[in-house]
């Protein structure tokens, strides 16, 4: 405890001294636009920075950015971006002077991202990361029929989704969605529920996301609770310059399973066909339309979004109907200030599957539990203030909110809950010299009322500060801390230190090596404590001696090499990363048979190990006109108490993705493997399981303002279960019209 | 070439899961009993029964016990192996020939020299789809092990006059 008090002293002194009074300097501005070299077409996201300082913009739909609050002499500007070179220039800022620049990219070996913002929780080059990162791009998402934004998640490596519930590399497993090992951040702001600490993806329509950015390993040094295994975060589009409305349309339909004796109904559309009975109304179909309006009013940018899909869904109880509404503004205050709003609302009504009948029957239901359905509603309001004071300091002010809501109508419950999240943070980040030092406060409250869990409340108080200096061109150091204290009502308070350092070496061109270390840790949610439900004959009891957050050391070193051969047939280029970890979890929570076996409950477990390699090769030729990504990741886990293999946790993982466009035209191939868990819990007496090997298909066409696609998802038809008694997803078709309405609105 | 050479012997992976591959060819149904109430000590065991049919016109307790008797007798009554006592949950197994069975119930027998006197119904697999708790049928099919037949019991009903609850009026 004297520790943690010197610690949080410590921490306390360094977030007082970024916050020292700045020295007033006379301003000026400068802007311009960055265009393509070969094609002289403006670039759209392009981020431009100022070196050695917090100032930078983006690039709007135009290509222009304009950097305020700068002083006067000598500065260079870096401008990046996905697929281009980084481009430096040195310039001059003059007194008085008004100056337009405009910068050419030209076409790199870089297949990921230029820029990242979570790893720091400000915006860096990737190359100055100790830690892995993956990144989903927003177009990954828009070439897809994604219903859930953890769809196009599973195609990342050393990633696995079950239920909802991310699994990076081996962190979570399964835990029947109470609690996540991995935070999820929306635009910066914690998406966690009030009560099972877990993550709700029905919140947030796929179609406004931008750019998704995983961060592996721990993450508590900055982010706290939750983030002890990553932090995943999502960026969504911001709104455009000039007045655009984007509508998409989807239908789609479910293939029969594999087996006659499986097909539950005659509404499988391939069965109607057959039988000569056609009738789309009754066939297991899937259907969606969205509809996003952006534009600029005076100097705010706003972006609303709206989503409608419903499904039949292609076993018994799996339908739902869901409606998203989602809002966005940015206001661009001007002398280096900008306020961002964003808010959401969904509603999801959806049968709940928890079991098949029988492996004769997976499709079908237990017949008491047909016309098990829950009502879940989330609301999200998030605010972030970023002020640039100099060109070496600025702050950033955060609040966030996020209430959700969910009643079960079941045959043997209606249990419901109202749950609730707030959070507060003030973020600095400050230049000073060759050191970048990122510190802030943080402070949450969180509860629920309900039948299940009681009327209960946390909350949690943190500072943290991470330093990063680079004492030579080629060597990035990393080294911070964060302090959390973390109250839950009726057991008490806990308190954790989890510091990380990291190293990242430039080895020469394009390659670098990275090694990072951290510790983590996860505190345990209000539902693992005090849930107290009969479902479907599972009894879960309470476990208020379950008082011990779980935490995890985590070792990672890596690789990473980016090439091209643009004078080589075909313009090869590589984007290698190699990585071996280690985590060491420490009273880790997970579900066990409670003492007298009459019920389940969560639990300090004990101590658990997982290490293992990952590999991703992304491939690109012809200009980027084919594109190729294989990932593989080997995964070794256990208890250290009997060497027992922790469940749900695959020992390989693979996926590989070949995509081609030309001229428009556009196609691609996702496959998705996991070898077949060696461990569940130990809930049912046996449990059949096979290992995974789904198979998507895509293609289409854009031109001018249209795009057009069809989409098969599990082309193979295969069947598998990722948690007990639960079929995934069989066969299914979907085509995608998309249009845009905008004057410089185009696909292409 | 690699990534090809995947992609082909994934596709002679066949389908995965397949009926059967459980080894629950055995018909019958299994689940999960949640007891609620106190365990008295005059328990000598419980089992789940499953019945083919109501005991239709049948109101006195010796009528319902003779009843028993004889659907036993004739394989309309089928009960499980005894359950363990005095838990709160408890997962059951019972072997059934293929057909429709009317009524799943879980029996608690006393410990009286006569305990077949003393049967009560602690609990029946019911009806999800409306408000009235009446007892649901199941088909087992040749070769199929029903699983989640999941039935809520309540150690308060042993203190009932009546060894069963009410059944479907238009029951056969």
């Amino acid at each position: 405890m004297r520790l943690a008090a010197n610690c949080m002293k410590f921490i306390i002194l360094i977030v007082s001294l970024s916050t020292l009074p700045l020295h007033a300097q006379k301003r000026t501005s400068i802007e311009g636009f960055v265009l393509n070299s070969e094609t002289g077409k403006a670039l759209y996201g392009c981020n431009v920075s100022v070196k050695g300082t917090l100032l930078g913009a983006a690039t709007n739909t135009q290509g222009h950015f304009i950097i305020e609050g700068m002083g006067t002499g000598n500065y260079t500007l870096i401008s990046s971006m996905i697929g281009y070179e980084r481009h430096t220039l040195p310039i001059t800022v003059e007194p008085g002077s008004i100056q337009i620049i405009e910068i050419r990219l030209t076409s790199a070996p870089i297949i990921g991202p230029a820029v990242i913002v979570t790893a720091s929780k400000r915006q860096q080059p990737l190359e100055s990361t100790p830690i892995s990162v993956d990144v989903v791009r927003g177009k990954d998402i828009a070439l897809r029929n994604v219903v859930s934004v953890d769809e196009v998640l599973a195609n990342s490596a050393g990633i696995g989704v079950i239920d909802g519930q991310i699994d990076i590399r081996g962190s979570t497993g399964f835990n029947w969605t109470a609690g996540s090992r991995v935070l999820l951040l929306l635009d910066g702001h914690p998406l966690i529920g009030g009560d099972t600490g877990g993550i709700n993806w029905d919140a947030i329509a796929p179609e406004e996301v931008e750019q998704i950015e995983v961060v592996k390993g721990a993450g508590s040094a900055l982010y706290g609770s939750n983030a002890m295994a990553g932090v995943i975060n999502i960026i969504t589009k911001a709104p455009s310059t000039t007045p655009e409305t984007r509508y998409k349309l989807t239908w789609g339909f479910f293939d029969k399973p594999a087996y006659d004796q499986w097909a539950w109904t005659d509404n499988f559309l391939m069965t109607q066909l057959a039988d000569n009975n056609l009738s789309f109304s009754e066939a297991l179909s899937t259907k969606g339309i969205s509809l996003t309006h952006s534009r600029k009013i005076g100097r705010t940018g706003i972006r609303l979004h709206m989503t409608q899909r419903s499904s039949t869904g292609y076993q018994q109880n799996g339908d739902y109907s869901r409606l998203n509404l989602m809002a966005k503004s940015r206001t661009d205050l001007g002398k280096g200030r900008l306020l961002n709003i964003s808010g959401g609302w969904s509603v999801n009504n959806h049968g709940d599957v928890l079991q098949w009948e029988s492996l004769q029957a997976p499709l079908e239901v237990p017949a008491n539990e047909l016309g098990n359905n829950v009502r879940y509603e989330k609301m999200f309001i998030n605010a972030d203030f970023r002020q640039v004071l100099s060109e070496t300091f600025g702050i950033t002010a955060k609040v966030n909110g996020y209430h959700t809501f969910w009643e079960n109508d079941f045959y043997d419950n209606n249990d419901q809950a109202k749950n609730y999240r707030l959070g507060a943070e003030l973020q600095t980040d400050r230049i000073m010299g060759k050191h970048t030092l990122t510190s802030g406060i943080e402070l949450i409250t969180a509860g629920t009322n309900s039948d299940i869990y009681g009327d209960r409340s946390t909350w949690d108080g943190a500072v943290y500060a991470e330093d990063q200096w680079q004492p030579h061109p080629s060597l990035t150091l990393t080294m911070g801390a964060r302090f959390d204290l973390h109250h839950v009502d009726s057991i008490g308070t806990d308190s954790q230190i989890s510091p990380r350092i990291g190293a990242v070496y430039k080895t020469w061109q394009g390659g670098l090596w990275r090694f990072t270390a951290g510790r983590g840790f996860r505190a345990p949610s209000i539902a693992e404590i005090f849930a107290q439900i009969i479902v479907s004959g599972f009894k879960v009891i309470p476990n208020p001696n379950l008082d011990k957050a779980e935490r995890a050391l985590s070792l990672e070193t890596g690789f990473h090499q980016m090439a091209g051969w643009p004078d080589l047939p075909l313009n090869p280029m590589i984007d290698l990363d190699a990585a071996i970890f280690y985590s060491r979890y420490d009273n880790m929570i997970d579900v066990q048979v409670a003492d007298n076996e009459s019920a389940i409950q969560f639990a300090n477990i004990g101590a658990a190990r997982i290490w293992g390699i990952e590999t991703r090769l992304n491939t690109a030729f012809l200009n980027r006109k084919i594109e190729t990504s294989l990932g593989y990741t080997w995964l070794s886990h256990s208890r250290i108490k009997n060497n027992d293999p922790l469940p749900y946790r695959p020992r390989h993982r693979a996926n590989i993705g070949l995509a081609a466009n030309w001229k428009g035209f556009f196609c691609g191939v996702d496959y998705r493997y996991a070898s077949r868990a060696e461990a569940v819990a130990n809930i049912y007496p046996n449990d059949p399981r096979v290992a995974m090997h789904v198979m998507d298909f895509r293609a289409g066409h854009s031109w001018n303002r249209y795009r057009i696609s069809i989409e098969i998802k599990n082309l193979r038809n295969y069947h598998y279960t990722l948690r007990q008694r639960f079929m995934e997803p069989v066969r299914q078709f979907f085509i995608t019209f998309e249009g845009l309405l905008g004057a410089n609105a185009t696909f292409n | 070439m690699a990534a090809l050479t995947w992609l082909c012997t994934a596709c002679y992976d066949g389908h995965g899961l397949e009926p059967g591959t459980d080894n629950l060819s055995t018909p019958g149904i299994t689940g999960i009993i949640s007891f609620e109430g106190s365990w008295p000590d005059s328990t000598r065991e419980v089992r789940v029964a499953a019945l083919r049919h109501f005991p239709h016109g049948l109101s006195e307790n010796t009528e319902l016990i003779n009843f028993m008797t004889t659907a036993f007798l004739t394989g309309d009554l089928v009960f499980s192996d005894t359950l363990a006592l005095f838990r709160n949950q408890v997962e059951y197994s019972l072997d059934l020939a293929p057909g429709e069975y009317k009524w799943i119930v879980v029996a608690w027998f006393p410990e009286l020299d006569d305990y077949l006197q003393g049967v009560k119904e602690l609990g029946a697999y019911t009806n999800t789809s409306d408000e009235t708790d009446e007892p649901q049928s199941i088909t087992v099919r040749d070769g199929q092990r029903i699983t989640g037949i999941n039935i809520n019991a309540n150690l308060i009903h042993i203190n009932r006059d009546r060894p069963f609850f009410e059944w479907p009026g238009d029951a056969e």
